[in-house]
């Protein structure tokens, strides 16, 4: 069937819409928030986790993992232990002293800021003995854990280097060693991360407000404009050249684009805020590290800035191109929804005082379905509730698009979703195309839903 | 070229709306559609422009059904409007657009039709900075934009000062010299007159009246007799068989049965020294004809005259 004249009603709805004043101040306020909060989420973190992220990423560039910089060795034993490599490979710097300087060495990082730690190789009765000393002092960020770390590995190599020495086989060292393989792992589901469980629960909730916002206010304006072109009588005219479902569908499909360009653009304003925070933010430390944290994940052992960067990192490990496209496919699908069910309540009125009553059943509708998707995510878990409404096409809109970037649901459920969507809004579409050339002509009192389902019969 | 409407008629639940309209139009010209005011007018002009689905009957323009898609028409409805908050010229491209006229196409046809109808000045204004009766020139601009050859003018006058009435007539009696098929609805008899050959007439929603105007009035006759004289006439009217109809300064109008009884009033009146300052007989007005269609029971109506 083709549908003369709806590309006219759909640039002409769009050009005007463009034009008014409320379009132009609004986008520009709305992306300058939006500029100030992506620039604000980036930058103040950093106030939090500033130090941490600088460690892992010290870390990573090659720099220390560990808080210590420099290891002073000072070997009191009758055998001869290369720890060079070991700490080299470690970005520690190795430094041998006597047991003397070892004496004045401990006194001397006892109140500095030099990230240093001595390590005294000792015999004793029971065999070889590794006694460690941090550096202490204030603002100095040496910690013990980092220390005992650090000992530990030496320990393990002076054990292996003193075996040799003693003329234990290499192969027998390396069997000795091996031990038993132990692993550890959560009796129920494995504890998701704070960074995660904040990520679960929060983008939902501004993805599903913002979503609403956008496809209600929008769905509104196109019930307004037809009620205004009803009250104003131009209908009258518009239909000596174009039918109904034309003007219906311009106008929805106009209003949706002008929707969709006030996302962008307001969109831009977050992108152009979080360029700006780059050099300051935590979102650019933890994009270059995020990749590089994984592998270095053994070697970090349990380094708690690497955990916060992969955290965050897996936080958005599916946001790519795909989530870009369901987010533009559910908007649309979600506006054509709400907005087919608007234009019926701007054309059930003759006056434009009825307006707010005439939309009032499409209002009840889409808050259902707002809170539908909003309050399951409350929780940050995966309930019944929230598994329901992704699947309904009131509140599906609304939260499939940070189900899927949250790696919630995988594609195949997304396009299920999108494709229970697509069957509803072709069944609104028919249902508006069937009573909308009825009562676009219709003056007098605003007609309620049952006299509209009569007229489908 | 020719339109021809025939046996449409129409329904809203159990409500007759329009029953069993006929007419043609079969040259050029300005057709009159009459009616009450809800006699079932502008659903007739819906049903005919193919707004409003019909329950029966046919439109035909030059022998096929008529299709205001890809027919070229011109609109001015009775219940017309502009989007009040949206440039006036912006609103006239958006109207010649989905008329299929191009931009450029539809300049010159909008810069000559305001520059005839005095709104130059108002191309870069909203609508709803203009006042009523420039609106109205707007609409009609928007009517005859697309230069259709069936134009349908609802109510085209109402609302309008002397001046602009004027004004109005003169781009009607343009249109109509150039060639184009006009119906056209007022309720200002004088002005139907003044441009309509043919009409119909509705009274709740049936035909009462159709045809030629003056075959109607020829065949109504001379009937109507206006008299002003000296001394009082009354006595003598009756005696002729005159009916009395109404007095007002400018004389005491009768309706007769036949022109003989006017004759014989004007002799006796003569007869008696009775000095006659006006005696005027006439054929009924349309004004007349409208009242006497549907002034009273559309039941005892005469039938119509072909």
């Amino acid at each position: 069937m083709r549908i003369k004249g709806w590309k006219e009603v759909f640039a002409f709805t769009f050009n005007q819409q463009i034009k008014t004043k409320s379009f132009i101040i609004g986008t520009a306020v709305m992306a300058f928030i939006v500029a100030l909060i992506a620039f604000l989420a980036d930058v103040l973190p950093m106030a939090f986790l500033g130090s941490q992220i600088e460690q892992a990423e010290n870390a990573l560039k090659g720099g220390s993992i560990y808080t210590v910089d420099t290891v002073y060795i000072s070997n009191e034993t009758d055998y001869r232990f290369d720890l060079t490599n070991l700490l080299t490979s470690q970005s520690l710097n190795c430094k041998i002293i006597t047991s003397a300087e070892a004496d004045a060495k401990i006194s001397e990082i006892s109140d500095t800021s030099e990230k240093a730690m001595v390590v005294r190789i000792i015999s004793g009765n029971n065999g070889l003995g590794v006694d460690s000393r941090y550096a202490t002092g204030e603002d100095n960020p040496v910690t013990k854990n980092d220390c005992g770390s650090i000992s530990s590995m030496i320990a393990s190599e002076v054990n292996v280097q003193y075996l040799l020495q003693i003329g234990v086989p290499e192969n027998e060292i390396a069997r000795t060693l091996s031990g038993v393989t132990t692993t550890v792992s959560s009796a129920g589901e494995e504890p998701v991360s704070m960074i995660q469980q904040i990520m679960n629960s929060v983008v939902p909730m501004i993805s599903a407000i913002v979503l609403f916002i956008f496809i209600f206010s929008y769905s509104q304006l196109v019930a307004q404009a037809v009620a205004i072109e009803k009250s104003s009588r131009v209908i009258e005219y518009l239909l000596t050249s174009v039918k109904p479902l034309a003007i219906i569908l311009g106008k929805v499909l106009a209003m949706c684009c002008v929707s969709l360009l006030q996302f962008f653009i307001i969109g831009l304003g977050g992108t152009l805020g979080f360029l700006v925070s780059l050099p300051f933010g935590i979102m650019s430390k933890v994009g270059s590290l995020a990749g590089a944290a994984a592998d270095s994940m053994a070697a970090a052992g349990n380094s708690e800035a690497i955990g916060i960067v992969n955290d965050i990192g897996a936080a958005f490990s599916n946001v790519d191109l795909s989530v870009l496209v369901i987010m533009i496919v559910t908007f649309i699908l979600g506006f054509l929804f709400f907005s087919g069910l608007a234009g019926l309540a701007g054309a059930s009125i003759s006056k434009m005082e009825d307006l707010s009553s005439a939309i009032q059943p499409m209002s009840l509708i889409g808050v259902l379905g707002f809170y539908l998707a909003y309050f399951p995510q409350v929780t940050g878990e995966e309930n019944t509730m929230s598994m329901i409404a992704r699947y309904i096409p009131i509140s599906s809109p609304f939260i499939l698009t940070s189900d899927y970037m949250l790696g919630k649901i995988g594609i195949v459920e997304a396009l299920i979703s999108i494709a229970i969507m697509v069957a509803a809004d072709i069944l609104i579409m028919m249902f508006v195309a069937k009573v909308y050339e009825t009562i676009i002509l219709h003056t007098g009192n605003r007609l309620k839903i049952g006299d509209m389902l009569k007229m489908t019969k | 070229m020719s339109l021809v409407v025939e046996h449409l008629s129409k329904k809203f639940g159990e409500k007759v709306a329009v029953r069993d309209l006929s007419f043609e139009i079969n040259e050029p010209g300005v057709f009159a559609f009459l009616g009450t005011n809800g006699a079932g007018k502008s659903t007739s002009i819906r049903m005919i422009l193919g707004m409003l689905a019909k329950d029966s009957g046919s439109v035909l323009w030059n022998g096929q059904p008529l299709d205001i898609m890809k027919e070229q028409v011109g609109y001015l409805a009775e219940e017309r409007g502009l989007y009040p908050k949206y440039n006036i010229l912006e609103q006239m491209y958006y109207f010649a657009s989905i008329k299929g006229v191009k931009k450029k196409d539809a300049t010159p046809a909008i810069d000559y039709l305001f520059s005839r109808l005095k709104i130059d000045e108002y191309k870069k204004m909203k609508a709803e900075q203009l006042s009523k009766g420039n609106q109205q020139k707007v609409q009609l601009a928007a009517a005859l934009l697309c230069n259709p050859k069936l134009i349908i003018l609802d109510e085209p006058l109402s609302g309008l000062d002397p001046v602009n009435a004027d004004l109005f007539k003169s781009i009607i009696r343009e249109e109509r010299d150039n060639g184009k098929y006009i119906i056209m609805s007022s309720h200002q008899m004088e002005t139907i007159e003044e441009f309509c050959e043919d009409l119909v007439l509705l009274h709740h929603g049936d035909v009462v009246m159709s045809g030629n105007l003056n075959d109607i009035k020829r065949s109504r006759g001379r009937e109507n007799l206006t008299i002003k004289a000296d001394k009082p006439i009354g006595d003598i009217a009756q005696r002729c068989g005159l009916t009395l109809v109404e007095e007002t300064p400018n004389g005491s109008s009768f309706k007769v049965k036949s022109e003989d009884d006017a004759g014989r009033m004007l002799r006796e009146m003569l007869d008696n020294g009775i000095n006659v300052i006006k005696f005027d007989l006439r054929e009924p007005t349309l004004h007349e004809l409208f009242v006497e269609k549907c002034g009273g029971n559309t039941q005892e109506t005469a039938p119509e005259v072909r």
